[in-house]
């Protein structure tokens, strides 16, 4: 018997499933126990199906019965940002716009995660379409912050954040057109990755930037993001931005050694031209100690101007996006709440110029980039420049005013991680670093976000709230 | 500070050609966060020539794909 194995990580529970010492069943009613407990405080879920999560349990303990775990992930509760389509379960996007729409089908990576034998229990808000939030007037409010819950979990992978955190599941979608899986993976202390843009499917899933879009999982380590990545990977032929290429065992590099690997760190994306604050950046620094004990080598790296590659992303993202609303904005502006609206809004106040303009920009910087990791297996930033704000102090403009941190490798298309790297002191908020790799390189990504995973006692401190 | 917009005129016409109907507080809002964008686009605007064109976002070489 496990005493709370909601605080279990993916590898650890489906560990025990596989001897037969944690039933699959006693698991997800134990995540429905503990959403039951705190999701009217967190607000996590738009729509919670503990029905059908218990029917998939009992039949994932049927078949593990009979003939043992398909994998890793058979009988492990997922939740899911509900911007992926699951058949007759209604797929929002958070908005009171499709506040009644009802898929046919799942998303593909809703399939892969089923087929995988993950126990889907419900979906997650999110910021309204991936964009608009935190907003206090859609039909359910936004998702809080299980380490305060007056602090806003960041966004757009809202309900994701949160739900991992607080262990209402042990694993969640989310989706980063410009840094929505990492965050809230940041803010909320897990390991969230946004793979290479080609990697995972995007069909099914509610668009924001068709260039910029990314699924991902969201995770408490970076073994269980690697395994949960792994269900959710493989060529869609529907999808045609989706790559086919062989998709690897992502973590067959997990125990190897990262000595001798190079780390180059962006030092003026953090220290200048969005300077983070001081309990981040003394993170980074450790975090560099860290590498260094392994054995790594550390250099520093110069890219392009961090705005250079926000605005880039934010030109493109809101052209892409307004080209996606402009039909609805029009007919039923009252439909959208306020920061949604206006966000995707900016979109219809650019020209074609703009555009191309961005999509010429973004070549040159994918150059800068590519040119730069030269001899580098990774680039090491922040997660996030900042800890988790007020809920209800987020500008509605902050995009604008200040460069997003996470952004360039949604510009570039990367496979980029966040994940702990400590906690501010006084308030315990997660602090984050990022790693970004080569495109699909992400088992070196998480060879390196394991390394220092291990190497560091982060993972062992759950929000105070749970101990209640 | 974001840049001002160059007159009431030219947003009209931008969210005219947008579709959209606004209240006079949306419309100083809107105008505000124009400037950022006004800032951004001029920021990425470069000097090119007529051969940069931009069909191809990604290019990962076979072997940037192998690593």
């Amino acid at each position: 018997m496990v005493s709370d194995p909601t605080l279990l990580t993916i590898r650890e529970a489906s560990t025990l499933i596989a001897k037969r010492k944690l039933s699959p069943v006693e698991l997800t009613k134990a995540c429905i126990a503990r959403t039951e407990a705190l999701d009217a405080s967190l607000s996590t879920y738009v729509a919670f199906t503990p029905e059908l999560a218990l029917e998939a349990a009992e039949a994932a303990e049927v078949e593990i019965g009979t003939s043992g775990p398909r994998g890793p992930m058979h009988g492990i509760p997922v939740g899911l940002k509900d911007i992926y389509d699951t058949a007759g379960v209604a797929t929002t996007g958070h908005s009171n716009l499709l506040k009644r729409r009802v898929p046919t089908e799942d998303a593909f990576t809703v399939t892969k995660l089923r087929a995988s034998g993950a126990v889907i229990t419900g979906k997650l808000g999110t910021f309204e379409f991936a964009i608009g939030g935190p907003s206090f007037d859609l039909f359910t409010p936004p998702a809080r912050n299980p380490w305060d819950p007056a602090r806003t979990t960041g966004g757009s992978s809202s309900g994701s954040g949160a739900a991992v955190a607080a262990g209402m599941v042990l694993g969640a979608t989310g989706s980063d057109t410009g840094g929505s899986i990492r965050s809230p993976s940041s803010l909320c202390g897990l390991a969230g990755i946004k793979p290479t843009y080609g990697l995972l499917s995007r069909r099914g899933i509610l668009p924001l930037s068709q260039s910029l879009d990314h699924a991902g999982p969201m995770c408490w380590t970076v073994e269980d993001a690697a395994l949960m990545l792994q269900a959710m990977a493989g060529h869609d032929p529907l999808d045609p931005a989706c790559a086919d290429v062989a998709v690897p065992d992502f973590t067959e590099k997990l125990d190897e050694t990262v000595k001798g690997k190079t780390i180059g760190v962006i030092r003026h994306f953090h220290e200048t031209d969005h300077q983070a604050a001081p309990p981040v950046l003394a993170a980074i620094e450790q975090a560099i100690a860290v590498y260094k004990s392994l054995g790594c080598v550390i250099k520093e790296v110069r890219l392009p101007p961090l705005m250079d590659f926000a605005a880039v992303g934010l030109i493109i993202m809101s052209s892409e996006a307004f080209a996606i609303h402009q039909a609805d904005l029009r007919a039923t502006p009252e439909l959208y709440g306020e920061i949604a609206r206006d966000r995707i809004s900016m979109g219809g106040l650019l020209t074609g110029a703009d555009y191309v303009q961005a999509l010429r920009r973004r070549q040159e910087l994918c150059a800068a980039v590519a040119e730069a990791m030269i001899g580098v297996d990774v680039l090491l930033t922040a997660g996030s420049p900042f800890p988790a704000q007020a809920i209800d102090k987020v500008p509605k403009w902050l995009m604008y005013q200040k460069p997003s941190i996470t952004m360039p490798f949604n510009v570039t298309g990367l496979p980029a991680l966040a994940l702990c790297a400590g906690y501010e002191a006084g308030t315990g908020l997660p602090v984050a670093i990022q790693l970004a790799g080569h495109p699909f390189a992400e088992t070196t990504v998480f060879q390196l976000g394991h390394a220092y995973e291990q190497a560091t006692q982060w993972r062992v401190t759950r929000p105070a709230l749970l101990a209640a | 500070m974001p840049t001002p917009i160059a007159s009431e005129a030219e947003m009209s016409a931008f969210l005219a050609r947008a579709g959209f109907t606004l209240t006079p507080e949306q419309v100083a809002e809107y105008a505000e966060a124009y400037g950022y964008i006004v800032e951004m686009s001029a920021r990425i605007r470069g000097e090119r020539s007529y051969m940069a064109e931009p069909a191809h976002i990604f290019s990962f070489p076979t072997e940037e794909s192998a690593r």
